[in-house]
């Protein structure tokens, strides 16, 4: 009874304290005015400095392209921690079995077939794209990797995780980030600034423009499609099948 | 009906999410919560940029046009990437907990580590 | 109100609905709905690049998170440890009602995936659905009968109270079962001991004087010393049974029927015989 009351108590107190922050919070941003315009100078100088139509990718990869190189970094530790530690939980590892989970549905394997090929060519135009429409390398990555799915749910894990095992995806991994890094050293070569670009800025609009920035986005969607890919077959495997 | 913006709904599900990890005892809920305040501060940050009149930043050559903030948008793809690294991390974490104990209930984990405890002193004795 | 505003409004409507679900899979779902509204609402913010990452990190994270939570093929089993009914041996569990389990879920078809948990901890585990079945010498309470599916009885028993002259009086019992419901209703207020090692140590040390046990653990507790007390048999016969989750009615059945076909085709005499004689 006594736990009882005092977890009540507890539950009260997390409501009023969070009520208190979502007044404090209101009020202190009803201080703050419209539009700050911090980006205007973006806009008025990013198409001449950078080359691409699309000022955020602009802004992603050219601008601040150290910060990009991190997250790159961030992200690639998480998935390598994630199959570290589902390597490392003992759980129930069956070999994948040969017939899939969901076989006896036409409609689903079907279905998976089709439109796997059309989410992948979707992800292939956002990332090549990148740098004149919205998207970019991480959400056609990310698409692609989640797309492979679709396949996987299909046809059965075991038999896509035959041509994208782990030897693959090891090495795949390692050439897309290594070719993230090595890029951008690359530019004192050419008498450049680190960091900067040094490939020819070319016509904004045009799909072969805007420096290296069309090239970035190529690595880092393959890196992102295989990063996905990983995690979601180490699931995939925990699990037994899809 | 000026106050319903990106900014104060934002506020909103920050403590709504704020709730949910003081609250819920299932871990994986908390994950979700978790998601939830990283997801509204990035509303906060883009509404913050966002102007009625503008269209997205996407240089189209036609003068006198008016364009969103591009900076916060920016800004906020490294927040999205940064926090699907960190909840699939922490799920993983979570899975490894329910693979020993069975259940993603918090305080059944908890009465489990003190209930294996005893067993183990019981057995010392 | 423009749509922006609607679709704004939307969004901690959902959100309350989904993280207030009582399974995690409901509420993983209905944050898969969150994250494609929240895309629509960075679309008409006119944030197109943010957009699409939602789109592809929201439908990324859906997949890791059922792919988490949906478990498969597991009979999963909860209970205290009991001598000679479900008790460890080394590194694996044995025991009379391991028994008939792996039997059952071997015709199930699952794997059997046993937790020890204290005794009072049973219902709960099965009325949150974390587990199928509660084991280890359950003696079901009046209140656990209304709570859950109570499955046949697959051995008699009786409680027995013990009890020992004494100056300080100590009553004490296993939390949560039938045995201290029934001496509370004698006694008054009894200690609590979560575990049956404890109430063993207590009556080694010679320091509880009263307690009531059941039949598997009294003769557990007899090839301890026993010499001081007095045994009392209580006259009201009950029976060992396995509690089931309310959601799982099919297991219930099933789990009836199995132990039916085993009494009728004598295993089970020859199973008690092996554990208890």
């Amino acid at each position: 009874m006594i736990a009882g009351k005092r977890l009540t108590a507890q539950k009260t107190i997390a409501v009023i304290v969070a009520l208190v922050f979502l007044l404090v919070v209101l009020f202190s941003f009803s201080f703050i005015g419209k539009r700050p315009g911090a980006g205007e100078e973006f806009i008025r100088q990013g198409v001449e400095d950078t080359g691409a139509v699309n000022i955020v990718a602009a802004i992603y990869l050219n601008y601040r392209l150290f910060d990009t190189i991190f997250e790159i970094l961030v992200f690639a530790l998480a998935v390598i921690g994630v199959r570290f530690h589902l390597h490392a939980v003992k759980g129930k590892r069956p070999a994948l079995k040969e017939t899939p989970f969901l076989s006896e549905s036409n409609v689903v394997r079907v279905a998976g077939d089709l439109l796997a090929p059309v989410v992948a060519l979707i992800s292939l135009f956002l990332i090549v794209t990148g740098h004149l429409t919205p998207g970019g390398g991480f959400s056609g990555g990310a698409l692609l990797g989640t797309g492979i799915l679709l396949l996987a749910v299909a046809r059965g894990g075991e038999q896509v995780g035959r041509s994208l095992n782990d030897n693959v995806v090891d090495r795949l991994e390692q050439i897309f980030f290594v070719g993230i890094i090595a890029l951008s050293l690359l530019p004192p070569l050419f008498g450049r600034p680190l960091l900067a670009n040094f490939l020819p800025l070319g016509e904004p609009g045009h799909l072969l423009s805007s420096g290296w920035i069309p090239l970035y986005n190529l690595l880092i969607g393959g890196k992102v499609f295989i990063g996905i890919w990983a995690m979601i077959y180490c699931f995939i495997r925990h699990r037994g099948d899809v | 009906m000026e106050w319903i913006n990106g900014v104060t709904i934002g506020v909103v599900l920050f403590v709504i999410g704020l709730l949910t990890l003081m609250l819920r005892r299932d871990l994986i809920v908390k994950l979700l919560g978790l998601g939830l305040l990283n997801t509204s501060v990035i509303l906060v940050l883009i509404s913050l940029g966002y102007y009625t009149r503008g269209v997205a930043p996407i240089i189209t050559g036609k003068p006198e046009q008016i364009y969103i903030d591009p900076l916060p948008q920016a800004l906020v793809l490294s927040a999205i990437v940064i926090n699907l690294a960190i909840l699939a991390l922490s799920l993983v974490f979570v899975m490894i907990l329910m693979e020993r104990y069975h259940t993603t209930d918090s305080v059944k984990i908890a009465q489990q580590i003190e209930y294996e405890r005893s067993q183990e002193q019981a057995h010392i004795r | 109100m423009t749509t922006l505003q609607g679709l704004l409004l939307l969004l901690p409507v959902i959100a309350i609905f989904a993280l207030t679900r009582r399974r995690p899979l409901g509420a993983i779902l209905g944050m898969g709905v969150f994250s494609i509204l929240l895309a629509g609402v960075y679309l008409l913010s006119h944030a197109p690049d943010v957009a699409l990452v939602e789109v592809a990190v929201g439908t990324a994270f859906l997949t890791f998170y059922i792919l988490a939570v949906r478990k498969k093929g597991k009979l999963m089993v909860v209970g205290d440890e009991t001598p000679y009914l479900l008790y460890r041996q080394g590194e694996d569990i044995v025991g009379l009602e391991h028994e008939i389990l792996r039997g059952f879920a071997g015709e199930l078809g699952l794997d059997l995936e046993i937790l020890f948990i204290p005794r009072q901890q049973v219902p709960k585990w099965l009325v949150s659905e974390d587990a199928d079945i509660g084991a280890g010498g359950i003696v079901p309470t009046t209140r656990e009968k209304s709570n859950l599916l109570i499955s046949d009885g697959y051995l008699k028993t009786r409680l027995f109270h013990i009890s020992r002259r004494s100056t300080n009086k100590r009553v004490a019992g296993i939390t949560g079962s039938r045995a201290l419901k029934e001496i509370e209703k004698k006694n008054g207020i009894a200690d609590h001991h979560e575990y049956f090692s404890d109430l063993c140590a207590g009556i080694d040390e010679g320091k509880i004087t009263k307690c009531s046990v059941d039949l598997v653990r009294f003769i557990a507790l007899k090839r301890q010393v026993l010499t001081n007390y007095n045994i009392e048999r209580d006259p009201e016969d009950l029976s060992y049974v396995f509690a089931v989750s309310p959601g799982e009615k099919e297991i219930y059945e099933g789990l009836n029927t199995y132990i039916a076909r085993l009494r009728s085709s004598g295993e089970l005499e020859s199973i008690i015989e092996r554990y208890l004689k």
